[in-house]
């Protein structure tokens, strides 16, 4: 079964325009959905959760339409939104009352062993809060009612190092259970690297690939070569091209490249930079 | 909704504590210059402002996209939210009604129908000023919700100038309007929530 199935689902804006865009996220996986600002990752995470309507296309959560889909399916979801998140007088002890009685399935035991590893102090309020406590707060919160698909929009950013890969590891515990998938979006994309099985790729409201990790760095390679030998490969197997003082990058469909060449392999970075500035064809 | 309604309880109470001190200060003038009408005016208001405040503070945290990711669905959210309007509704009463028949010296009767009618015009101001509120926002609907304030006043005012006679009503007709229009203000409430409904389910997160 699919986690999460999206089927040429567009939504119009008069500036912008999610176009067709079709994601499937198998039960059991990551995925990390990159993009840069304004691409349209937010906008198709709202889509998923029914915040705004969509012009066409259909969306399934676990299984069922994203629309029709009653409570007991919203209990499984665990969302972690960029910017949204509580009133700010509140704690979290105060939290954990509210969310009691919002979840059927609430642990208050699991919610304060994430806040303690999360160190967030039980007598500051929201308002107090750093961004990054904030995201932190919200993960427990997401956990804290034992979900199955978790549903992160730049649930990382904002977050020092150490403590990105603190919630890296969460995350990676999380997903041991068959059952549980996670959708991420982030702009931080070694944090991908690091645990996602398949990356989206969404550039200008249009997705651009969606490969699972180990596809991605067999298909694409970063080739370095002068531009005579550059003109001697098939242009099809060219993506795109940097070229500086020391001579031209490309980057290529390397299984497809024969011949002998130095082809370096490219980070999902690399594959986006190429992308988005280099005149992909 | 229990969960929501306790949300917006505990999200108050800090905020709350500085209008107790209001609250006490026209208590005590309304008890030493016998304006005990000014009180329960004041705190009648006060009561219908909290929800509003409630959702300034939601709109500012963006909670309400958050709260919909939650098995919570757009009605549960209009709904707690006229449901917290009524709980701080009532309490007012309660208070009006008690501080009336103490401080006033008027009977059971009278001091009864001074809090329904506060609260009557309480609710009828909240009913039409709330689904304003969703559809533009807290800060966008404060101008609207000054208007709707002051334009009984202005309509009367105008009214007097230009030579309308205010004359005191007889006393049947204000026992006709006692009696019908807690129904107005109730039908009223009800038509407002489901138009609150219809405003918040078509709004784009």
């Amino acid at each position: 079964m699919n986690a999460l199935k999206l089927e040429n689902v567009t939504k119009k804006y008069d500036s912008f325009t999610l176009d067709n865009i079709n994601i499937e996220l198998p039960q059991g996986c990551i995925m990390g959905f990159v993009g840069e600002n304004g691409a349209g990752k937010s906008t198709t995470i709202k889509l998923i959760l029914d915040l705004i309507r969509r012009d066409g296309g259909n969306i399934e959560i676990l299984g069922q339409d994203n629309i029709k889909v009653g409570k007991e399916i919203r209990e499984d979801i665990g969302v972690v939104l960029d910017e949204a998140c509580f009133h700010e007088n509140l704690n979290h002890v105060q939290i954990a009352k509210v969310m009691k009685n919002i979840y059927k399935t609430w642990d208050d035991k699991n919610f304060e062993s994430l806040v303690s590893k999360f160190s967030l102090d039980p007598k500051k309020t929201v308002k107090e809060y750093s961004r990054g406590m904030k995201m932190k707060l919200s993960i427990a919160v997401a956990l804290a009612h034992s979900p199955k698909l978790l549903i992160l929009d730049e649930a990382t950013s904002g977050l020092d190092p150490i403590a990105r890969d603190e919630i890296l590891d969460v995350f990676f515990d999380f997903i041991q259970d068959e059952q549980h998938s996670i959708f991420m979006s982030s702009h931080i994309t070694s944090d991908l690297e690091k645990i996602c099985d398949y990356i989206t790729f969404i550039h200008k409201g249009k997705i651009v690939f969606c490969h699972t990790k180990d596809e991605l760095s067999e298909t694409y390679g970063i080739l370095k070569c002068s531009q005579e030998e550059l003109d001697r490969i098939d242009k099809s197997l060219i993506k795109g091209i940097r070229k500086n003082n020391f001579g031209i990058e490309a980057l290529v469909l390397r299984d497809a490249l024969k011949g002998n060449f130095i082809i370096d392999n490219a980070s999902i970075e690399e594959i986006m930079l190429f992308f988005v500035k280099e005149n992909v064809k | 909704m229990k969960g929501l309604i306790l949300k917006d309880l505990m999200g108050l109470k800090k905020f709350s504590k500085n209008y107790l001190i209001f609250i006490l200060f026209y208590a005590v003038i309304g008890l030493f210059s016998n304006m005990y009408a000014l009180f329960s005016g004041f705190i009648m208001v006060f009561a219908f402002m909290l929800p509003i405040t409630a959702v300034s503070f939601d709109e500012r945290s963006k909670w309400d996209s958050y709260a919909l990711t939650m098995p919570i669905s757009r009605k549960d959210i209009v709904l707690s939210r006229y449901l917290l309007g009524l709980i701080f509704a009532g309490a007012a009463v309660v208070i009006c009604f008690v501080y009336t028949l103490i401080t006033s010296g008027e009977n059971f009767g009278t001091s009864l129908l001074l809090s329904g009618a506060f609260f009557l015009v309480g609710m009828l101001f909240f009913s039409i000023i709330f689904p304003i509120l969703l559809k533009v926002g807290v800060e966008k609907g404060r101008l609207t919700m000054i208007i709707i304030f002051l334009l009984p006043t202005v309509i009367i005012m105008t009214l007097s100038k230009i030579g309308f006679d205010f004359s005191k009503p007889s006393e049947q007709t204000l026992m006709t309007i006692a009696w019908i229009a807690p129904f107005v203000v109730i039908a009223i409430f009800v038509a407002s929530i489901f138009l609150s409904f219809r405003i918040y389910s078509k709004k784009e997160m």
